[in-house]
Parts: C-alpha cells; structure tokens; sequence
C-alpha cells in the first residue's frame, strides 16, 4: 500500500512540475563570446545566449555579441578593446542602446547568422550562434551617431 | 496570436537591454572639436642607415607600410607620404649621405607630422612553413612618446608569398593597432600632453633658486613650483628634483587646445613663465625644443 501511495505521490509531484509555468530567465551580460574569424572588415563570433524560448536565447545572443563588442572586447579578434570606451557611458548611451537593439538596427550590420547548436525544451533554452559581423561599418555608425569619437584628437 | 507576438518580442528586447545596461558608470566625454592629425609611415631604420634606403631596400617594408596607410585611409585619416616627402627632400638638397645618421629625425621633423609610426618586418623561414613578424609602433613627433605598440605574427604557410603573408598579418592586425592609438588620443583629450621643464641658473648669475622672492618672502623654487601648479593642466606636474640651482619638472601637463580652441602653443607657456619670473623681478631666457622648456636665470 505505502508503496502505491509513493508512486502516487511522485506521479502528482511530477504533473505538478510539468504544469507549471516555466521559471524567468534573468539575462545578465556574460563573456561566452568568441571570435572565430576575422579580416580588416569583417569578424565571425560564436555566442551563447540563454532563454524561455528559442527566440529568446538566440536574442540574447545577439545581444551578448554586440554588448561584448561595445563595452569588453574580445581577445582574439579585431576589436581586442572595447569599442565604446567606459566614460563615453551614459544615459543617452541607454536611450541609444534601446534604440539600437528594439529597432532592429543592429541587424544591419549582421552579415551571416547561423544556429550552431540548441538545448533545452519548455522552461530554458541554450542556443550557440555564430554571427558575422560588418565590424567597419558598424564603427562608421557609431562615429555618425556621435556614440565613439572619429579617430583622431 | 502572431500581433501578440509583434507586441511581446520588443517588450522582451527592451527589457534585456535596459537590465543589461542599469549598472554602467555614466560619465559624459566632453569633446565635440574634432582635429586630424597628421600621420607618417616610415620604416624601422637601425642607426647607421638612412630612411630612404630602409624604405627603397625592402619589398616587404615597402607592403607593410603601403597597407598600414590604407589601415589609417580607411579610418578616415589622410598620411603623409613617404616617398613624396623623401623627393621633396632630396629636391632641396636635404639627403646628402653625410646626414644619414639623424635622417630620421630630419623626415620626421621637415614632415610636419604629429604622430610617425615605424613598421619592421621579418621573414622566418622554417621547414614548418614560412611566416612573417610585422612590428608596428606609434610615436609622438612632438615628444617621442610611444602611443602603441604591436607585434603581429602570420601564421604558417608553405610559401614564398613574403609581401601576401604581410598584407594579411597587417590586415589583421591594423585595427587593433589604430584602436590604441585613438585609445592614447582619448586619454590626452582627457588628461593632457606630458612636457618637460628645467629651469636651472646661468653660472655668471648672482641668483639661485633659494633666493627668496615676492612679498610672502618664499624661495624662488617654491614660487615657480605654485606657478607650475597653477598653470599645469589639471593641477598635475611632477618634480624630478631640485636643488639650489637646478629645478627639473620630468611631467608637467598641458591641454591640447588652448581656451580658443587652437593647438596648445608650448612656446606661449614658455612665454607666460619668463613673464612670471620678470614679475618677481630676474631675467631670464627660455628656450623651447620639442616637447622640453629650458629656463635660464640670468
């Protein structure tokens, strides 16, 4: 009998679980990106981006990459330094931010992007994705938009 | 269910980029003048040798140097051109081979350019295969300050291709390379250029720097020392030491522009300290070489 109820018990505590609405990922900016290649034009990055959907791990992946390029650098590659110096932080660099990603803007310098590998089901997703990106004019936009000086003094 | 999802994925970007950035330092850079500088290319050349022929002897400085260029053109930065300045110079008679010794000084100098950068490069050859070594390095005209350095290395090849392995490792590399430089431009924007002072007493001179001077009755020294604090840019210098006839300040900084937005004139310093000086009543004379301000109390 006792037995019986333990099954019960793990069966209801499984159902439980499984009806649940999935937990909230919190995205926090993470280093887990790398450069794989790279010219005096472009560079492809792998990036790892985590989710409660698909869609979701694979925005912030995106987002991680460019984030890394802007704020970190990444070893490796041509943009070793960040790209956005640190004092050049402010709050129009978080409307700018806003803008960039909410307005698709940084698609545009997207020149490939792949899905290299995906985990996960309902509840978390872990995708890698590889992202070419057109590193030149992405500069030249951020020196239009005022976000990083020209070079020069 | 697809409008939904239109409203949902701009609500979730924003959310993702407003947390990622809520903990980030604000600061404001405050420079919205924008000054060119003008830039030289030249090859490494070890003493005894003169540009022209480090630049006319190597095929392969001849690409590195040509692909450096195109790094700086391609940021926006026009560069002087070696080879046009080594005519000009050798219309004007400047490249006689008794000169050789300081000939990159002179290049440098009658160039006018702000900042030069040196580029080597070495073939190494290997039963591996072949790979090249590019070393770059910016410097300061005005003080000989170096403002970056890079070694970059090609990988491996099986090939003879010297100049292809060069343009590529430059390639690579120039980005990195132009990123410290505007990095060093950003922090003398930020922080100044770094002069020299000394101020030292003519032998004849009745004076030295214990006389005491002005109405508060202080050592000359400390009078030029709360001088050089006043009129250094941020209130930052440094004293290498100092006696009673001898004062060197190895870092005293000076902004960039003047207050009219001009280039910082290191002449007018020296000309606003000699005033100075005049003020507590002692001559002196100045004089100004490179980034280096010699006072002499007479």
């Amino acid at each position: 009998m006792t037995k019986y109820i333990g099954i019960c018990n793990m069966i209801i505590l499984l159902s439980i679980c499984a009806c649940s609405s999935p937990t909230g990922l919190i995205y926090e900016r993470t280093g887990e990106v790398i450069c794989l290649e790279y010219d005096d034009r472009k560079a492809t990055f792998e990036a790892v981006g985590v989710g409660n959907t698909e869609e979701e791990a694979r925005i912030s992946s995106e987002i991680k990459t460019f984030e890394n390029i802007f704020f970190k650098g990444i070893p490796d590659s041509s943009q070793e330094r960040p790209m956005i110096p640190s004092e050049n932080q402010n709050d129009r660099m978080d409307d700018f931010m806003r803008h960039f990603f909410n307005d698709g803007k940084h698609k545009e310098f997207v020149l490939d992007i792949a899905l290299h590998e995906k985990q996960g089901s309902r509840g978390g997703y872990l995708v890698r994705q590889h992202l070419s990106l057109d590193m030149t004019a992405l500069r030249s936009y951020l020196e239009d938009q005022n976000i990083i000086r020209k070079f020069g003094l | 269910m697809i409008k939904l999802k239109n409203v949902i994925a701009p609500l979730l970007l924003w959310c993702l980029v407003s947390h990622s950035l809520s903990g980030q330092e604000s600061t404001m850079p405050a420079n919205d003048q924008h000054i060119q500088p003008t830039i030289m290319v030249i090859p490494y050349t070890p003493k005894g040798r003169s540009v022209r022929q480090s630049y006319e002897q190597s095929d392969l400085v001849r690409v590195a140097i040509t692909e450096v260029k195109q790094g700086f053109d391609d940021r926006g930065v026009n560069t002087i051109d070696l080879r046009a300045k080594l005519k000009q110079m050798n219309n004007t008679a400047l490249l006689e081979e008794d000169q050789k010794s300081d000939m990159k000084d002179e290049v440098v100098r009658l160039s006018g350019a702000d900042i030069y950068v040196e580029v080597e490069t070495k073939q190494n050859k290997s039963t591996s295969g072949n790979s090249v070594t590019v070393i770059m390095t910016a410097y300061d005209a005005f003080s000989g300050e170096s403002y970056a350095n890079k070694v970059a290395n090609s990988q491996r090849f099986h090939t003879t291709d010297y100049g292809r392995l060069v343009k590529k490792t430059v390639g690579l590399e120039i980005d990195n390379f132009l990123n410290t430089i505007n990095a060093k431009f950003t922090d003398l924007l930020e922080n100044g250029r770094t002069i020299i002072l000394n101020v030292g007493v003519d032998e004849n001179s009745d004076l030295d720097l214990d006389t005491e001077v002005g109405s508060d009755h202080a050592l000359l020294s400390d009078n030029l020392e709360d001088w050089v604090y006043e009129n250094s840019y941020k209130n930052y210098y440094h004293i290498q030491g100092t006696t009673s006839n001898r004062m060197i300040f190895d870092q005293v900084k000076v902004p960039l522009r003047d207050e009219r937005g001009r280039n910082f004139r290191l002449s007018s310093f020296a000309a606003r300290l000699r005033n100075h000086i005049g003020s507590l009543g002692i001559e002196c004379s100045r004089l100004v070489n490179g980034n280096q301000i010699i006072i002499t109390i007479e």
